[in-house]
């Protein structure tokens, strides 16, 4: 039976119950209607509410991203497990990768000491405040010195952690600059103490040798002058008896040795007058300003003072020019690369053993054009082809540590281009030696390249 | 208190009882809504006392157990409703925990000016649950018909302990699930 069925008068108490019920749906309709409408508004609100808040969201987190990508320092963004979410721009460059190849890996592919997972859980936990000392790692394997700092996000839907890697390689340069200066400049003060010190015995030193030498000479001539005088008593008295007299004093004896002791004694005085002259020079290198030097007295200088560190390993031939022009230099500078030249040496030839005999140093000077050249040869270990380029390099050494700190030939190579406009040019031939050029400037001119040049 | 409670309640007595007797406990009743309630809106929780209070005088069925047969027809439709909240859970302990955690803060988002009753849950076993109604409008016998209801639908055979405090608004239950 349908509704249009249904047929009933208005005083039925069916018609009335139905008409009540009917108005209830009514009314109910209505109410549905209103609130349907009121959330319909509230829905419209709410959406450009959210609109609005998201697009706040989109720009804050396009200037996130500007801000992330435009910082001067790498930024990984990790999942907990400790791969990788997202790198920055920065980030690619420094470990030379790209978002795609970034993406999932392990962190510890970039910091190999620090970025393991169960670290991760820690950082997570209680990310530390203070950057950390590390190592970083780029796609080709090659390292730098880095500082990461750490902090996890907060988001408990996407739980991260950020590391923030700086490379400090510029930094750790400066600070081992920094320290080399600082280690250069007590080394310094303590030269100028010694040489200062050995200046003044060497002042001392000078007089008495002096008047040392002034006697020996005088009694030389004074014994002459006594054996002189023997001789002419000799005819004065009876040959027999003044032979019983001079002979109860071994007179042959003492007449034979005591010029010879004299001699020596002049020798011996020459090489301390010498030594002393030595150590003048040396440690009293006149000012810091250039002046007209002889090379070749510079050079016998520094063989004189540093004898004590190659007599015992090897023979040191000089073959200097006597036609060498001045050269315009700092004498104390000179004297610097020719002891560093010359200790260098002499370890070399040390390195390679003195079973076979003595070891040989040559150091030759000649003038070429525009210039004098000086080269000190060693019969040395000699230097490894692939190690060439490096051996000026500051703190480069294969010497053991102690007997060499990567400091010498740096400092060589400066004080001859730089302090002098010169050049230095290394020959080598492992197993049978080397040989180190340096040419200085006589005129203005830089001179030819030592190793082009001869 | 959420229209749904009463749309679902005058179905219940219409489906249980008649049509005539829906519309004899509205008139008797006497509501401010005329009872003309919508699902989605939200009506006086007086109302629902006086509607259960006339279907009572009528159906001679006392109040309690009227309300605690409303609250075990009620979770059948709530279950046929919202599966989402049913989803993963595999019997009547592990849903009564999630009420407060989950079908709650739901409810909360959809409806935030629902006013909800608390049920705190502590597991003392595996199966054994204490359960604590918290409410000013002293449903606990509603609460127990949804309880009931919830272990029918897990097919469960669970005895019910319960003592009232607070003049009823607070209702604690022991839960000690059998074999079945």
């Amino acid at each position: 039976m349908s509704t249009s069925d249904i047929k009933l008068e208005a005083g039925d108490p069916k018609h009335a119950r139905l008409t009540a019920r009917a108005e209830r749906e009514r009314l109910a309709r209505k109410e549905a209607e209103r609130l349907l409408d009121e959330k319909s508004r509230e829905l419209y609100q709410a959406n450009q509410a959210l609109e609005a808040v998201h697009s706040a969201e989109k720009k804050a987190a396009a200037q996130l991203r500007a801000i992330l990508e435009n910082l001067p320092i790498a930024v990984l963004i990790a999942r907990p497990d400790g791969t990788v979410r997202w790198i920055n721009e920065p980030a690619r460059g420094l470990f030379g990768t790209t978002p795609n190849l970034a993406r999932d890996r392990e962190v510890s592919a970039f910091l190999p000491h620090l970025a393991d997972a169960e670290r991760a859980e820690a950082i997570m936990s209680a990310p530390p405040s203070d950057p950390s000392a590390t190592v970083g790692r780029r796609s080709d394997g090659s390292e730098f010195p880095a500082e990461v700092s750490l902090t996890a996000t907060e988001d408990p839907s996407e739980p991260s952690v950020i590391w923030m890697v700086r490379d400090v390689t510029h930094r750790t340069l400066q600070e081992q600059r920094r320290l080399k200066l600082e280690d250069d400049l007590r080394r310094a003060q303590r030269l100028e103490s010694l040489g200062t010190m050995a200046g003044g015995i060497a002042h001392e030193l000078n007089t008495p040798i002096q008047f040392i030498i002034d006697n020996t000479n005088f009694l030389g001539d004074a014994f002459k002058d006594m054996a002189g005088a023997i001789d002419a008593l000799k005819t004065e008295v009876s040959p027999d008896k003044c032979d019983e007299i001079l002979g109860q004093f071994d007179l042959a004896y003492l007449t034979e040795e005591i010029p010879n002791a004299i001699e020596q004694s002049r020798e011996g005085l020459k090489r301390v007058a010498e030594i002393v002259l030595a150590i003048k020079r040396f440690s009293h290198p006149a000012t810091a300003a250039k002046e007209d030097n002889d090379l070749n007295q510079i050079i016998q200088t520094t063989v004189l003072v540093s004898k004590n560190q190659w007599k015992y390993v090897s023979e040191l031939d000089l073959e200097l020019a006597t036609d060498l022009p001045r050269v315009k230099s700092n004498a104390g500078e000179l004297n610097q690369v020719l002891l560093n030249l010359i200790v260098n040496a002499a370890h070399a030839i040390e390195d390679k053993g003195t079973a076979s005999g003595m070891g040989k140093i040559r150091i030759a000077t000649r003038a070429v054009p525009g210039a004098v050249e000086c080269s000190v040869s060693d019969s040395g270990v000699g230097i490894k082809p692939e190690l060439r380029d490096k051996i000026f390099d500051l703190f480069f050494t294969t010497k053991a540590p102690g007997r060499g700190t990567g400091q010498g030939l740096a400092l060589v190579h400066s004080i001859v281009t730089q302090s002098h406009g010169g050049r230095i040019a290394v020959d080598s031939e492992l197993g049978k030696g080397t040989t180190l050029t340096f040419a200085l400037p006589t005129g203005g001119d830089a001179p030819a390249n030592p190793a082009e040049g001869g | 208190m959420k229209g749904v409670v009463f749309t679902e309640f005058l179905d219940m007595v219409e489906s249980k009882f008649s049509t005539d007797m829906a519309d004899d406990i509205i008139d008797a009743a006497d509501l401010p809504s005329k009872g003309a309630y919508t699902a989605v809106g939200t009506y006086p929780h007086a109302e629902m006392g006086k509607l259960v209070v006339a279907l009572s005088k009528r159906s001679g069925v006392k109040a309690p157990d009227l309300l605690k047969a409303y609250g075990e027809y009620l979770f059948g439709r709530f279950h046929a409703g919202y599966p989402v909240f049913f989803e993963g859970v595999t019997d009547s302990f592990g849903f009564l925990k999630r009420i407060e955690g989950v079908v709650h803060v739901e409810v909360g988002k959809l409806y935030p000016d629902a006013e909800l009753p608390s049920f705190e849950t502590l597991e003392i076993s595996p199966d054994r649950l204490h359960m604590t109604y918290r409410s000013p409008r002293c449903l606990g016998d509603f609460a127990q018909g949804l309880m009931t209801g919830c272990f029918a639908h897990y097919r469960e055979t669970v005895a019910l302990k319960r003592s009232d405090e607070h003049e009823g608004k607070v209702v604690k239950f022991e839960l000690t699930r059998h074999a079945a």
